[in-house]
Parts: structure tokens; sequence; C-alpha cells
């Protein structure tokens, strides 16, 4: 898809011209591929692309990786489309993304954070920043990046298999990372989670948190989810990589959500008694 | 079981010291014996006070008591919401229902949506109890109380108290004696919405963002209470500030008695005084002084 001269590498799946579009932001240094998974388990129309400086998606400024021109390709790639209804799905990085694209775009019903608190995010800046630093700077082949992905986070092979191979480049018979998050100044990453707890205790439409530990909450989320504001699913046998690790759960989760959050039929609702 | 070892647990109960697994064994079975008996509806008389969730701030319930008296002389409802979130959950549902135990007559104890084997295995509890015990026959002890736990209390024919709030399904007081509560907690229906539904500001039942319950507007409230000759639903469930607020024209109180809840949400707690004239009184306290023990929240292995 070509959106202001940038071309983005996306695959939309339509089941049926009654379904919601469900619209899905990988994390940093992902691609769309950490959805593959998930996707093939939804019945339901689904958008998942490469975002900037990611996959295969080409643009015009690749160092551009604020959250301001994230989610303008974000939008500006939805308005392109036709849909009945959007939810939206941001892992990790992806998920200030969605939260921001939210007041901007027309018939939001859901938004879906998968595994990221702002508080949490912020405090581990430091540590998340050395893990950076510390990964190989490149591979023999795909097999060894999958390799030590499986050591180093992701608990589901079959899965790394289909997206680890995204998150690279071949250059002169090497595999480097395709994204350069290590350069991403601090402040850069920072930004992004700034505020993001507020934005998505202010979205209107309905809201899942998915986490993968339940001590990950900061201030106001915990406050907001104690006051009701939203859904918290914790799925403690999971690693960050939630739609990797648990795609047959987390497409169990998100079909759930979906229908929970139709319109009330008040005679529907009403259970019997014994 | 003397009382008078009742009573020696009650006091090591009340210096935040577990009791033994064979102890806590023997204390749910009598728990279950005596739950199995007070009514999914149970009758509550004036004076009598009103708490809501406690999640383990076992100093906070210490300081509850100091506050709103101890028992025997202080007649208690609890709300439910025992456990979880807080570092000393075991302590603190252990101290309760041996002052059940103890004083029957004298406290209803009823079940919040963390009493469920579902929820309190991923909130803290079962994680708890594996680490004070090494090994979740503790947990199975205290979730097979839940099961029995009275859904909500009847104070003088005036307030209903439940944890969460009303239900679609259920427009009276009989319908709710009907439940056959003996079970883990379903996630949708009834019983679950006694224990997850949440009072709103907009009219008619609405979708509840918790993915849970159902929220329940004023007009809901007035029909509910008027249809039963009640005057007010005490409920808790909710973090409010105050540790108290009134919704719906009066008909609906929170009731909050977690102080600084997680240890980091700066709210204060309150409880309900109903006394023998019916008259409520909303007493407040904030977080008993204490130090807590060094936890350390496992930083995420994420992010990106």
């Amino acid at each position: 898809m070509e959106v202001n001269g940038n071309r983005f590498n996306y695959e939309l799946k339509i089941v049926s011209p009654s379904s919601p579009l469900l619209v899905f932001h990988h994390g940093g240094g992902h691609s769309l591929h950490s959805f593959t998974l998930l996707v093939d388990k939804l019945n339901y129309n689904t958008l998942t692309f490469d975002c900037r400086q990611h996959g295969q998606t080409e643009t015009t400024n690749d160092a551009d990786l604020s959250l301001e021109t994230l989610t303008d390709d974000l939008v500006s790639l939805i308005q392109k489309l036709e849909y009945k209804e959007l939810v939206l799905i941001g892992h990790s990085m992806g998920a200030p993304v969605v939260i921001s694209a939210v007041p901007r775009l027309k018939k939001v019903v859901g938004v879906i954070v998968l595994d990221v608190v702002e508080g949490t995010a912020i405090e581990s800046l430091g540590m998340m920043m050395s893990i950076l630093m510390r990964r190989p700077k490149s591979f023999k082949s795909e097999q060894d990046a999958i390799e030590w992905s499986f050591k180093n986070g992701g608990k589901n092979l079959e899965s790394l298999k289909i997206s680890v191979p995204g998150q690279l480049r071949k250059v002169n018979e090497k595999y480097y990372w395709r994204t350069d998050l290590e350069s991403s100044k601090s402040r850069l990453i920072a930004g992004w989670f700034e505020n993001m707890s507020e934005k998505f205790l202010a979205c209107k439409c309905a809201k899942l948190l998915v986490l993968a530990g339940a001590d990950r909450l900061d201030k106001p989320l915990m406050i907001g989810q104690m006051q009701g504001k939203f859904q918290l699913i914790i799925i403690p046998e999971s690693g960050h990589l939630i739609q990797e690790d648990v795609p047959e759960k987390l497409a169990v989760i998100i079909d759930e959500f979906y229908k929970r959050n139709q319109p009330l039929d008040i005679s529907k609702i009403r259970k019997p008694l014994h | 079981m003397s009382v008078g070892s009742l009573e020696n647990w009650i006091e090591q109960l009340k210096k935040c010291k577990p009791l033994l697994e064979e102890e806590i064994k023997q204390l749910c079975s009598m728990a279950v014996e005596i739950l199995v008996k007070d009514k999914v509806v149970q009758k509550v008389s004036a004076p009598v006070t009103i708490c809501g969730d406690i999640h383990g701030q076992f100093h906070d319930l210490t300081e509850l008591f100091n506050v709103g008296g101890q028992l025997p002389d202080t007649n208690y409802v609890f709300m439910g919401d025992y456990v979880d979130r807080g570092y000393y959950s075991v302590e603190t549902v252990s101290l309760i229902i041996a002052l059940k135990v103890r004083f029957p007559k004298r406290i209803a104890i009823l079940r919040g949506n963390h009493e469920t084997r579902q929820i309190s295995q991923v909130y803290g509890f079962y994680d708890e109890c594996l680490r004070k015990y090494g090994s979740a026959n503790v947990w199975k002890y205290f979730t097979d109380v839940f099961d029995c736990l009275p859904l909500t209390a009847l104070v003088e024919n005036e307030i209903i108290c439940m944890h969460g709030g009303l239900s679609p399904s259920l427009d009276t007081l009989d319908h709710i004696r009907s439940l056959d509560r003996f079970q883990e907690l379903p996630g949708e229906g009834p019983m679950a919405d006694l224990c997850w539904s949440d009072p709103d500001e907009r009219y008619g039942w609405g979708i509840s963002p918790r993915g849970a319950g159902y929220t329940f507007g004023e007009d809901i409230s007035e029909a509910f209470l008027q249809n039963n000759g009640l005057s007010l639903i005490a409920r808790a469930h909710q973090l409010v500030m105050d540790g108290y607020y009134w919704q719906h024209s009066g008909r609906v109180v929170t009731i909050f008695s977690a102080p600084n809840y997680c240890y980091r949400c700066g709210n204060q707690a309150a409880i309900m005084q109903v006394d023998e004239h019916r008259k409520r009184k909303l007493v407040q306290f904030d977080a008993a002084p204490r130090t807590e023990p060094q936890v350390s929240r496992r930083t995420p292995d994420y992010f990106l």
C-alpha cells in the first residue's frame, strides 16, 4: 500500500463483509509475521503490516520512529480501507501507536493492548537498553537467529520460525537486524510510552489489557482497573510475545472481547433461575 | 476443637503469624460447617459495621478493627475480596475465617470476585500460599471455604450488601435465595453478576468494561429497592479515593476498606457503621504505619 510516497508491506485478510476489521501493530524490531499464527486462528477481517523501518516496508524517512509519525502511518493506512467497525490491537511499542490512533479514527469499537504498561516500561528502560546492546549484531543463518530468539524470550518455536526471519535483513551472506533499535535514543523510546496509561483510560471504546504478569500495573492503571474502567486478562504462562507464545488462547480472548462488547440485548442477558 | 485453642489461633493471627498447614485444614473444615448454614441472603441485625475490600493488607485490617471496634463487641459484615494483591492474604483470610468460626452470629463474610480459584490463582493468593506453605494444599482448603460464602447480607430488611452489584437475572430477594451458591464462581450469570457488577451514571443495564457482570443505572437500583422494600445497596468492589462513594441519589454506597490500595494508589479507606437506630455513619481511615517486606517486583523482561 502506498501512503504519502511510502510503500507499506501489509497483509489484508477478508473473511466476511460483516466482520469488523482487526488492525494489528507489532512491537519494536518485529514485523507483521509476529501475528501470523494468531491471525490464522481468527475468523475476522484482519490487517497486519510492517511499520516504518521494519520488515519489508520502505519509506522516504526510515529514521523517523517518533510516535507522531507511526500514528500518522497507521491512521493513513486504515483510512485507505473500507470497514464496518474497527478493533485496534497493539503489541508492546505498537500499543502507544494504536492508543494514539483511536481518537483519530471512526467506528473504533475496541482497543487491545498486549503486554506493555507505561510505568513499568519507563522504569525498566535502562535495563531494556542494555538488553538491546547485548543482542548479537548479526547471525550466520536465519536458523541461528531463531535459536537465539528461542533462548531469549520467545516460547513458541513454531511461531519464531515464522516471525524471526521478518526481523532480519541479509547483507553479504550474514543476517543483520532489520531495525536499528540500539540507536533509537532512549528519550525517543520513553516518548512512545509517555502518558500511555492516561490515554488508554481516556479511549471511549471498549478496552482490554492483556499482560503476561500480574505485578505490572502502574498507579493509573491499578486505580483504573480497581474502578472497573477496563478489562484485564493475565496469562502467566506466556512470555512477552503473547501473540506468538499463546496464539490459540489470544484468539479466543479477542473473539470473546469483540462479542461481549456488542450492543446489549436485555432479553438475552436474563438467565433463567432454577 | 476447644474455644481455648481457637482463641489461641486468633491471638497468633492478630500478630500476623500464619497458622500451620494442619491448623488451616482444621480451621477451614470448621468454617465450612458453619458457612453452609448461612443463607445466600444472610440476615444481619443492627448495630453492625459494613466493610469493603481488604486484599491481603493485614496491617490495615488491624487498623480497621482499631477504628471500628473488636469482635464480639462490634458486629461486622465483610463484603468480600480478602485475598490477592496485598502481601498478607494468608494471614488476612485466616483471621477473618477464624473470627467467623469463633463468633458466627457476630460476623457475616460475603464472597468477592477474588474468592475464586480462577482469580486467586492469578492475582497473588495462590503464589503466596505456595511461598508460605510450600504446596497448594492451603490454597485448596481456603478455596473450598470460598465456595460456601454467602453472596449477600440483609441488614434489618433495609440494606442489601453484596460485593459487586445487581444482576439482570435477579429482580427480588427470593430470586437471590433460589441460587445454588455452593460452587466455584461462574464466569457469567447471576452469581457472577452479584460479585462483578458496578453502578453507573448511565441508565439501564450496560456492558461492563471489566469483561464480567454488568453496569446498572439509577433506574435499576430504584426498581430493585422498591420491589424489595429496601432503602440502600451497600457494595464494595470499586476503589474510591475517599473510601466511600454515594451514587444513584443516595441509593447506592460503595465502601472500600483497603487504604493506599496495593501500596501505591493513595486512597483513603472507609467502613459504614449502622447503629441500633439504623443511623448510618461513614468512618474513614488511613493506611497503618508499618514497614512492608521488600518483595521485589519482577521487572518485566520485555519490551519493544
